[in-house]
């Protein structure tokens, strides 16, 4: 029986690769696919997570594609594909890979990123590779008018790929409400004005001048966000990169991370079957946001070892059964998540993802409980919030206030701690 | 003068998704003329006097059909629900063939990712006729086809399944209009609300083209079991042939 035509077609791309290119190319793929989140996918029926993954990948540099069998040509096929989309891998997670369903499922994302730019549809007028070839761009250009996100199944790992409109964060919406909490908080108003970035740097301006450092402007945001029934949070997480090692992130230790953890006084954890109590929760989570902020700087590290240990990045998502395997969700009652990561941009030039993010949560699982998509531009909008003020702060050489950095929980109910100022 | 064979039993799902994999379990073991699924969501029932059986008691029991062939179909409807949350009619179609063909219940993923990799270089014609061949009928038997959103083509899979006609599905209406033009016997045809471009030239195109009338996923299962006398319901277009 002749090969089918995709499979011989794939196979041939693949020889006509030269030998060096395909091992450095498949080296890369694997490196990539081993600091994954969790993946189980199956390859023509057979399944393959993280580490059997590796090592099909391993088998496939060590011999030459014309000796690989139809499994290992698919799911090297699949890296490359990934590699060449620029997708997030965890899109296929709990599918059954083949050629067929790989050509389909690419063809249909490009078709939908065309749909979303209001152009014609060449889709079949093109090989699979150069369908994948394509995609980034396509992206990008979508990217230009949409925010993407993601909406994540933490029981299956899956996960679908979602584009808001630009329009609907509507960055530029400063309530009174909040304006009005930020100045009885901070005793600094929040500048009038048209430009939201302008706004935000006036009151990191004037909170130096007064000398009430800037971690108090995004705890304030962070207990409005509590607050804001539109979100009806239980818990809200923010995390940013306190200040210093900011040219060099991988180098960034727990103490040099701001994390600070705000609970509803409406929410008791304890009678919704969580084990740990308010400071507990607030410890476990804070601690962990800044090892996440660890591990995903390492991705920047210039040594490969380092990359290897690293955590991938994320983009804005809704997620469900987030404590499905995750022991320390279980524990703090970590189970419908929102989560808006926003990149930092430092003195330097850089620009960080990874480093920082605003989250809530919600102790449940009720299903009309989930968070929707419609939910995350209200959530974005906070979070580039946060990211002026953040950004501001790391212009200014302002450190954020060190009582945010450690294991101890700030009772800001008590006392406004930090009023001292520290710079870089 | 032959009497008509004895109406299938009615194996009742109260999911689509129990359905379609209830379907696929039926096509692989040739048994739809002995027991055809119904997709009957609870709250709804079908007509009095109507025999059925509810499908967790079959699985359990394993009357009509092994439980593990029943799960293999599951474990693949799932997995391929996975990355865009419908199954490709055409995949499905093929998948219940696979396990008609006599293909083990573990190499089905790979036939029949094999499969539409063929049909994916065939002329629309030819792919009928690669159904054709697998099927192992003639150009006498009827045909189904489907087009536009694949998400609404299960009824037709199931309405070609149970009688044993080919499938295919066609991303476009002219496509499926170039499949049908070369057909001397029936057709039916699944397409979406609203005509999209192609269709009513489709519709006039066939010697006998019936199309698959719009209503819910329970009542085409309903249409493709022979549960209600609805068959002749279909004429749906100006130039369509009862």
């Amino acid at each position: 029986m002749s090969p089918p035509p995709l499979a011989d077609a794939m196979r041939e791309a693949w020889v006509a690769m030269p030998d060096e290119e395909r091992a450095e190319l498949l080296l890369t793929v694997r490196d990539q696919y081993a600091i994954l989140g969790p993946v189980r996918v199956d390859v023509l029926g057979v399944p393959v997570e993280n580490e059997s993954g590796v090592e099909m990948a391993d088998r496939c540099r060590s011999t030459v594609p014309a000796e690989w069998s139809e499994r290992e040509l698919v799911f090297a096929t699949a890296l490359r594909l990934w590699r060449s989309s620029g997708m997030n891998f965890t899109e296929l997670n709990q599918a059954d890979f083949g050629l067929a369903l790989l050509d389909d499922f690419f063809r249909a994302k490009r078709t939908r990123y065309l749909e979303l730019l209001g152009r014609p549809d060449d889709t079949l007028a093109l090989d699979l590779l150069a369908v994948t070839s394509s995609l980034t761009g396509l992206r990008e250009d979508v990217e230009r008018g949409y925010a993407r996100c993601f909406a994540i199944d933490g029981g299956t790992w899956e996960r679908r790929e979602h584009f808001l409109p630009a329009e609907s964060i509507a960055v530029g919406d400063i309530a009174d409400d909040y304006a009005l909490r930020l100045k009885e908080r901070l005793g600094v108003a929040l500048p009038e004005g048209d430009a939201w970035r302008e706004r935000f740097a006036g009151l990191v301006e004037g909170m130096e001048r007064r000398g009430v450092n800037p971690a108090e402007a995004l705890a304030t945001t962070a207990d409005h966000v509590l607050q804001d029934e539109r979100l009806d949070a239980d818990y809200v997480v923010l995390t940013a990169p306190r200040g210093v090692k900011l040219e060099q992130p991988w180098t960034l230790e727990l103490t040099d991370v701001f994390s600070y953890v705000s609970i509803h006084e409406s929410c008791d954890p304890g009678t919704r079957g969580v084990r740990l109590d308010d400071v507990q929760i607030r410890t476990a989570i804070q601690q962990r946001m800044r090892y996440n902020v660890t591990c995903r700087g390492r991705n920047y590290s210039p040594r490969r070892e380092d990359r290897l240990k690293a955590q991938p990045f994320q983009f804005p998502d809704i997620a469900i059964m987030e404590d499905a395997h995750h022991g320390g969700h279980v524990a703090s009652g970590i189970r419908l998540v929102a989560r808006a990561p926003f990149p930092v941009e430092v003195p330097s030039g850089q620009r960080w993802r990874g480093l920082a993010d605003l989250r809530v949560n919600r102790v449940s699982y009720k299903e009309q409980d989930r968070y929707l998509f419609e939910d995350l531009p209200l959530l974005v909008r906070y979070s580039l919030w946060c990211k002026a003020i953040a950004e501001e702060s790391y212009s200014r050489g302002l450190l954020l206030d060190e009582a945010y950095c450690g294991k101890q929980v700030v009772d800001r109910a008590q006392a406004m701690p930090g009023r001292q100022l520290s710079h870089a | 003068m032959t009497s008509a064979p004895p109406a299938p039993l009615l194996v009742v799902a109260e999911t689509l998704d129990d359905y379609a994999v209830s379907l696929g379990t039926a096509s692989a073991g040739r048994a739809l003329r002995d027991w055809t699924p119904v997709l009957v969501p609870p709250g709804e029932s079908l007509p009095e006097g109507v025999e059925t059986v509810p499908l967790h008691g079959e699985i359990v029991s394993e009357r009509l059909f092994a439980r593990d062939t029943w799960r293999a179909y599951q474990r693949l409807w799932y997995r391929w629900l996975a990355p865009r949350d419908f199954v490709a009619p055409m995949r499905w179609y093929l998948a219940g063939l696979a396990g008609r063909s006599g293909v083990a219940v573990d190499h089905i993923s790979e036939r029949t990712d094999l499969w539409l990799q063929e049909q994916s270089a065939l002329s629309p014609v030819d792919r009928v006729a690669h159904v054709r061949a697998l099927l192992e009928t003639g150009a006498d038997a009827g045909l189904v086809g489907g087009s536009g959103r694949p998400e609404s083509s299960l009824a037709a899979v199931a309405y070609a399944a149970v009688r044993e006609w080919p499938f295919v599905w066609l991303p476009t209406a002219d496509e499926l209009a170039e499949a049908v033009d070369a057909e001397t016997g029936a057709v039916m045809v699944s397409l979406p609300s609203g005509l999209p471009e192609g269709a009513a030239g489709l519709l006039a195109t066939g010697p006998e083209v019936r199309r698959l009338p719009d209503s819910t996923m329970a009542e085409l299962s309903r249409l493709a079991a022979r549960v209600e006398p609805s068959e002749s319901a279909a004429p749906a277009a100006a130039g369509a042939t009862a």
